[in-house]
């Protein structure tokens, strides 16, 4: 069997090698590729732009790794591209409110907890080899995340009851990564655990009497193994219901089980509000849930609380999720971070991946641009202010008598052979 | 504020080209037919160009990939990318791009799509391959072939 084309929507997909070596398998000469976000660093870039140009990889990058300046470099290269018919570039602007930064601060505790992971996950690096190292600075990525995003659930719960109050709608974008701790211990001596953040605000909403559609993330690399594919079925088809609680308009489920939208005598669609206002929605998926189109007058506006990812192809689909998606309506969005470690070194790389992303001239990017920019700013001077006060503090703590000027010390003549007894 | 939603996205790669960006000649559109009304409608107006961002993406698209001058990789692929942002229509010149290539070609065409398709678009989808010649659909769960 030979195919005309292979056609890739999501075409984001194609950094995981795997992806890329499996399309080159498919038997055909012509490759479409669709995304909204193809690149966001330089290797993403080369892949594309050597299928593109005819050229191989190590050419691409070598012509931009030479150029003085690599984001002009890179725009240099899609402009070639695009002027040479081999790609096209549409994109609407961010219709919406970008808000300023939320930057909670970090509680003693909190500070404390990220000291021990780090300096105990130093510990267990040492003397390991290089795969083991790499696995544990990926495990206290993930205990950093975690332990960082749990200080927001009240935060962003409070937040969530507010914009409810002002009658919208809202979409929580943030990670669900449960961890049973490598250092941080429980009272009973095992590793201390920690539920997802996502998890976890689903539970203090419910205490509170929210309901919430809640979007679960199939199992890492689950694409891979085929003893998971009913477990990804599952977690699909209980997606698809979750995300059909958010959606206003009427809908039936035909026979085969097939949602169908009901319309009115004019075959207009009919308005009934959602069942739910608030979901939940994993960075992994935010890409996969296109579902959430609505198109009525009478819908609520949309707002979105997203906390930090080192992502920013994620961090833009989730944008482009409650922003295009949702409503007809300019939709609010909300960055909510704090001065850990974890959230300064993901808007770190969120900032990197929004640079890169800006050089395509995406006109949609500026206003996230000066957002990541703005909190990792103020998180770093936070920090910084924060540290200050801790060493003065710790300095006004100690006891007068550890400061006793010794005269006798201080005066010591140094010996005729130089060395200062 | 005003809806930017209300007119077409911004053209990027013409900005970005100071609009050198290569015109379509053929209307591959033409070929791919509808079975409803409502489907004839869709389509209708894509051709008449009312919002031409799905045409212009498919027909260039096309352009490329059946042009026998075109670059190809180093498996000898020709490729063609649409980076257009959320909610331009993407998963539509996906899958009308599947039909304009398998009614120009007469080959079949794979499509991946990562996550399930809205219902709408699934049922235009399956409309549309119900009158492909020689009965091309067939499901998995992640790919269509047309």
């Amino acid at each position: 069997m030979q195919f005309s084309a292979t056609i890739v929507d999501e075409a984001q997909d194609c950094r995981i090698p795997e992806v890329r070596k499996i399309l080159e398998r498919i038997p055909g000469s012509r490759q479409l590729f669709f995304s909204a976000t193809p690149f966001h660093n330089l290797d993403e870039f080369c892949y594309f732009s050597s299928k593109l140009t005819g050229k191989s990889t190590h050419q691409v990058k070598s012509e931009i790794t030479a150029a003085k300046d690599l984001h002009l470099a890179v725009s240099d290269q899609l402009r070639h591209i695009t002027s040479t018919g081999g790609m096209l570039h549409r994109e609407f602007p961010f219709y919406g409110n970008v808000l300023p930064p939320e930057l909670l601060a970090l509680s003693p505790e909190s500070r404390a907890a990220e000291t021990q992971l780090i300096n105990g996950y130093a510990r267990l690096v040492g003397n390991r080899n290089f795969p083991s190292q790499r696995k544990l600075r990926e495990d206290l990525a993930t205990e950093l995340n975690t332990a960082s995003d749990a200080t927001k659930v009240d935060p962003i719960l409070q937040r969530t009851v507010e914009l409810l109050s002002q009658n919208k709608k809202v979409i929580v974008a943030g990670d669900d990564q449960p961890v049973a701790s490598r250092i941080l211990r429980a009272q009973d001596g095992l590793p201390k655990e920690t539920a997802g953040f996502l998890s976890t605000l689903r539970l203090a909403m419910a205490a509170h009497g929210i309901e919430c559609s809640f979007i679960r993330a199939f199992p890492q690399s689950s694409e891979a193994i085929p003893a998971l594919s009913a477990e990804r079925a599952a977690i699909g088809a209980r997606n698809f219901a979750e995300m059909a609680r958010f959606v206003d308009g009427a809908y039936r489920t035909n026979e085969s089980g097939q949602r169908l939208e009901l319309r009115d005598r004019d075959r207009k669609p009919v308005y009934a509000p959602s069942q739910t206002n608030v979901i939940l929605l994993p960075y992994e998926q935010v890409a996969g849930w296109p579902e959430l189109n609505q198109r009525f007058p009478q819908a609520p506006e949309v707002s979105m609380i997203l906390t930090p990812t080192a992502s920013a192809d994620q961090f833009i689909q989730a944008i482009g999720r409650g922003s295009r998606r949702n409503s007809q309506g300019p939709t609010d969005v909300h960055l909510v971070a704090n001065d850990s470690c974890a959230d300064r070194a993901r808007l770190s790389q969120l900032l990197k991946g929004l640079q890169f992303i800006a050089t395509t001239g995406s006109p949609a990017i500026a206003p996230f641009l000066q957002l990541a920019t703005d909190c990792l700013e103020r998180a770093s001077i936070q920090r910084t202010a924060q540290d200050q006060g801790l060493i003065q503090q710790q300095k006004n703590q100690q006891p007068r008598g550890v400061r006793i000027f010794d005269p006798n010390r201080c005066r010591t003549a140094p010996s005729r052979s130089g060395i200062r007894l | 504020m005003e809806n930017p939603f209300d007119r077409p996205p911004i053209n990027v790669s013409a900005a970005l080209t100071d609009g050198r960006v290569p015109k379509w000649r053929k209307d591959y559109l033409a070929s791919v037919s509808a079975i409803t009304d409502e489907k004839g409608r869709l389509l209708e107006s894509l051709r008449t160009g009312e919002d031409p961002t799905i045409r212009d993406g498919v027909n260039l698209a096309l352009s490329r990939l059946l042009d026998s001058e075109a670059p190809k990789d180093s498996f000898g692929k020709a490729t063609f990318l649409v980076h257009d942002g959320t909610g331009t229509g993407k998963s539509f010149q996906a899958i009308l791009a599947a039909k304009a290539l398998a009614a120009e070609t007469g080959e079949p065409a794979l499509i991946t799509t990562r996550a399930d398709l809205i219902p709408a678009l699934r049922r235009d989808l399956t409309g549309l391959a119900s009158r492909t010649p020689k009965s091309l659909l067939s499901r998995s769960n992640s790919s269509e072939r047309f």
